[in-house]
């Protein structure tokens, strides 16, 4: 039993030493470790109402949202013109501006008509860098002079922002006369650039007689935005590739399921309770992003509210139940072909599924998972340092940190880690996976592939250029099919999720906030849980496995399937070995014989044996029907024959013995034709005798004619041998220079194609008279080649037997 | 899949069997069960008509051996009638006409049991 826990052995110095670079160089790289964020939502909530008080604005009236967002153009600009270090310190300097909060006042009225809003954007450690106050055009306020718009501007900026206007040039203004106020719009930029070309440029608007905006920023000059802007547009490319791949694939996955469900080879009940689990979970986390996927969105005359609603309506149903029914699905088919292949890897999750959560399967997979998902933690650490210290590659500040501004910060990480570890091993491991391996066959190439269709979507590291981002995203397909291959289904969901989980919400312990430290901490203790399941499970050291009766009947029925297979390609591979493995070499002879059953095992079959030391015995027989219980009687009379051929150089005699044997031992509904002669080496003779069997095909090479064997003789077991010993008559034929014998079987004369017309007598005696001065085996080649022209791919319905005997002086 | 049918006319104590189609492995149990029944209702006077079976293999064979010894048992036969040359062929190679009354029409066999 602890067995098993020897497989997981090795995996552990990599993940220590994955877990170690995760740690050491994890936070550095994705600028997690910064003293930015020592705000709590809270106070940063506090700083912002503090400061519209400030302002006089009225809050009250006011809903608000608040999300964390980045400026990627500057971040960009910033990994592009400085390196690493000297970019972390920048953001923790000049730049802290990089990833922000952004609060919006607003109003619950449809986007499309002018109302009044109120925007904050602030630094995470609490500084105001812009702040603007929306007004309808037909909102009063005052007429005041442009110069006396500048001086309350350049005021403000003094006393307020702490600027020092030494330092800039004021390169524009404007005005803008409406009805019921005038305002007026300011705009200074740096007089020397500190950063390579770009300059901080402030823009201040003036409403009436009151400053309405402020906005410090960092301006990019344009041709650097028009080339971030190219890459943007490659990737929605991908996205619209991925996009119709998923139809593609759902209509694929779709078709093989209700074909599998046909044939009874799909487990139903699971497939609903995943389907239920993961639309659940979808569920609750379109109301935990709603708000916030919701914002840029306007539709027509809807309010804010009924936007939001309408949206997440069209998540669950066109998002979140599509998702679970393509997993639904992709888990049925994708488990069926499973239970065919690898079987074991659905042991840990069908004890699951039966509720037996304690077990040592669950606990060796949980436990292969974590230290898997350490490891690849490791890895994706160490890709994502490799490509910016040598790739020229960057990130976007603070990636991990997505789901801060969400009102459970604890809860996305873990529902967002379950529903993509769920899924997404559903799909490109367990379906695609299996589903390769069983057509590709070949494990590598089935892992590989999957990992090519994963790399597709959209999703790995944060990481760009696009290139290395779609690399991550390989290596990652490539260990997971690796994981799932090298252990089970489970194992590699618990991967998935552990590492979902410890990079978008573990990672919050890197903050500075106490606050958001603590919500870091409560995400690792939810980590802890699988662990202690897996403990319990290792100590009570009970294996899950179906029970007799337990046994699904899906299950129950492919593994069944499977295991015929099995059975009869082992029969085959007997079979063959029962039939002669070499030619007779006989001087002055040529003697070849070929067996094709229909199915993987058939009833006819031919031989040789060594009668004397100057004849030899030629056998050729057709049991009645075919498949296995054919293929048992074959091996039987094989046996029999043998026995009482040699030396016994009378074909009837040895029949007649062979008739009263096999009517004592097979079935009464059972025959066998069967044709025997002796070939004299010396005296050039051939004597025969045929029981039931067809008759054989002589062409004489002195005068090409053409002639049957067709001596008296009834079939093999069909009566006890008074009848049978009546009827068989042997007869004898001299060999004469040129003449082929052609013993055969009927599955030859009887082939059929598609019109279900058979090849008939006269094209086989047509196709031997042809080429009867070939070699013997060629002799056979050329027939069957013509036979295989004619029926045109056409299943074979009958076995196929022949022998060929050539005198060659 | 080929089809075959069989169809029972009774003359008094004489049950004649009308097969058409294909009889083979797939079919043969068809077959199989009409002589049963056949054998259970103590008809023990069979007549099999080939006028309108087009393919027999080694299957459709064997049932007719798995019943006869029964059916001589207990003096009654299974006799064959209006087969095709092609049909004909199959059975003579094997050498049933010598072991079962191969006749040539139903009112021979029909005949030969008064």
């Amino acid at each position: 039993m602890r067995k098993k826990y020897r497989k997981i052995l090795y995996l552990i110095p990599f993940a220590l030493i994955g877990i170690m670079i995760f740690f050491r160089y994890f936070p550095d790289t994705f600028f997690m470790n910064s003293p930015r964020y020592s705000l709590s939502r809270t106070e940063i909530i506090q700083k912002a109402e503090r400061f519209l008080e400030s302002r006089d604005f009225d809050i009250k009236k006011f809903e608000k949202i608040m999300t964390l967002r980045q400026d990627f153009a500057v971040n960009r600009y910033l990994q592009k013109n400085f390196d690493h270090a000297e970019v972390k310190r920048l953001y923790n300097e000049d730049f802290q501006f990089i990833d922000f909060w952004r609060i919006d006042y607003y109003l619950d009225l449809p986007r499309n008509i002018p109302q009044e809003r109120y925007i904050l954007s602030m630094t995470p450690c609490g500084e105001i860098f812009e702040f603007f106050h929306i007004l309808p055009d037909t909102a009063a306020g005052a007429h005041i002079s442009g110069e006396e718009a500048k001086e309350m501007s350049e005021l403000f900026l003094k006393d307020r922002i702490r600027v020092d206007l030494e330092e800039f040039n004021l390169i524009k203004s404007s005005s803008r006369k409406l009805k019921n106020r005038t305002d007026h719009f300011f705009t200074w930029e740096e007089r020397e650039s500190r950063y390579e070309d770009a300059k901080f440029v402030i823009d201040v608007s003036v409403k009436g007689d009151e400053i309405s905006g402020y906005h410090r920023f960092f301006e990019i000059p344009q041709k650097e935005l028009k080339n971030y802007q190219q890459t943007e547009s490659k990737s929605s490319f991908l996205s619209i590739i991925s996009f119709i791949m998923s139809f593609i694939f759902l209509i694929f996955i779709t078709v093989i399921f209700l074909r599998k469900y046909h044939i009874g080879e799909v487990g139903v009940k699971n497939g609903v309770i995943l389907l239920a689990i993961i639309f659940i979970l979808g569920i609750i986390n379109t109301f935990m992003n709603i708000e916030i996927w919701s914002d840029s969105t306007s539709i027509g005359s809807m309010s804010r509210s009924q936007v939001i609603l309408s949206m997440t309506f069209i998540f669950i149903i066109f998002v979140y139940l599509f998702q679970s029914l393509m997993a639904a699905t992709g888990w049925a088919v994708g488990e069926s072909y499973s239970r065919e292949l690898w079987p074991e890897k659905l042991s840990s999750i069908d004890g699951l599924f039966k509720g037996h959560v304690f077990t040592s399967n669950a606990a060796s997979s949980i436990i292969s998972g974590y230290l898997a998902s350490f490891i690849l933690l490791g890895i994706l650490t160490s890709i994502a340092m490799i490509g910016i210290k040598y790739f020229g590659a960057w990130t976007t500040a603070a990636y991990p940190l997505r789901y801060i501004d969400r009102p459970i910060i604890f809860l996305l990480p873990i529902i967002n880690g379950l529903l993509v570890a769920i899924v997404n091993n559903i799909i490109y491991r367990l379906f695609f996976i299996s589903i390769l391996k069983r057509f590709l066959k070949s494990t590598i190439f089935a892992v590989i592939f999957s990992a090519f269709i994963y790399m597709i979507q959209p999703q790995g590291l944060s990481i760009f250029p696009e290139s290395i981002s779609l690399f991550s995203s390989f290596i990652i397909g490539l260990f997971m099919g690796y994981i799932f291959v090298k252990y089970d289904i489970l194992t590699s969901m618990v991967t998935s999720f552990i590492v979902i989980a410890v990079v978008t919400g573990a990672s919050i312990v890197y903050l500075e906030s106490s606050y958001f430290k603590a919500h870091g901490f409560v995400v690792i203790g939810i980590l802890f849980i699988p662990i202690i399941i897996a403990i319990v499970g290792f100590i009570r050291n009970k294996v899950f496995t179906y029970m007799g009766d337990d046994v699904p009947e899906h299950v129950k029925r492919i593994s069944e399937r499977a295991r015929m297979t099995r059975e009869l390609e082992i029969a085959r591979r007997v079979q063959i070995s029962l039939l002669p493995k070499e030619e007779p070499a006989i001087p002055g002879f040529e003697i070849s014989g070929l067996c094709i059953p229909a199915q993987e095992v058939g009833g006819d079959y031919y031989d040789f044996v060594s009668v004397s030391s100057s004849s030899t015995g030629i056998a050729i027989g057709d049991v009645s029907g075919k498949g296995v219980p054919a293929a048992i009687y074959m091996t039987l009379t094989k046996g029999i024959l043998q026995s009482y051929a040699e030396e016994n150089i009378s074909p009837l005699k040895v029949l007649s013995k062979v008739n009263k044997l096999m009517y004592k031992s097979i079935e009464k509904d059972t025959f066998v034709s069967m044709f025997y002669a002796i070939l004299d080496h010396k005296n050039k003779t051939l004597t025969y005798a045929r029981a039931g069997h067809n008759p054989a095909i002589v062409f004489k090479g002195s005068n090409n004619s053409c002639h049957f064997l067709e001596s008296k003789g009834i079939g093999l077991g069909l009566e006890k041998g008074v009848i049978f010993d009546e009827t068989i008559k042997e007869e004898t034929m001299a060999l004469e220079k040129g003449d082929v014998i052609v013993l055969y079987t009927d599955g030859f004369t009887e082939a059929m194609n598609s019109s279900l017309v058979e090849y008939g007598e006269d094209k086989f005696l047509k196709i031997i008279e042809n080429n009867r001065n070939l070699s013997a085996s060629e002799l056979i080649a050329r027939i069957l080649e013509d036979i295989k022209k004619y029926v045109k791919g056409y299943p074979q319905h009958d076995d196929m037997t022949m022998v060929v005997i050539k005198t060659n002086d | 899949m080929e089809s075959f049918e069989v169809r029972r006319r009774d003359d008094g104590l004489i049950s004649i069997l009308y097969i058409k189609g294909y009889l083979d492995a797939h079919t043969a149990p068809k077959l199989e069960q009409e002589i049963q029944n056949l054998i259970n209702e103590q008809n023990f006077k069979i007549i099999v008509n080939f006028n309108e079976l087009s393919y027999i293999s080694s299957a459709g064979l064997g049932v007719f051996m798995g019943f006869i010894e029964n059916v001589r048992e207990k003096d009654g036969d299974i006799k064959l009638t209006n087969m095709n040359p092609k049909i004909f062929r199959v059975f003579d190679l094997l050498g049933f006409p010598t072991l079962y009354d191969i006749l040539d029409n139903e009112n021979d066999a029909i005949k030969k049991f008064s």
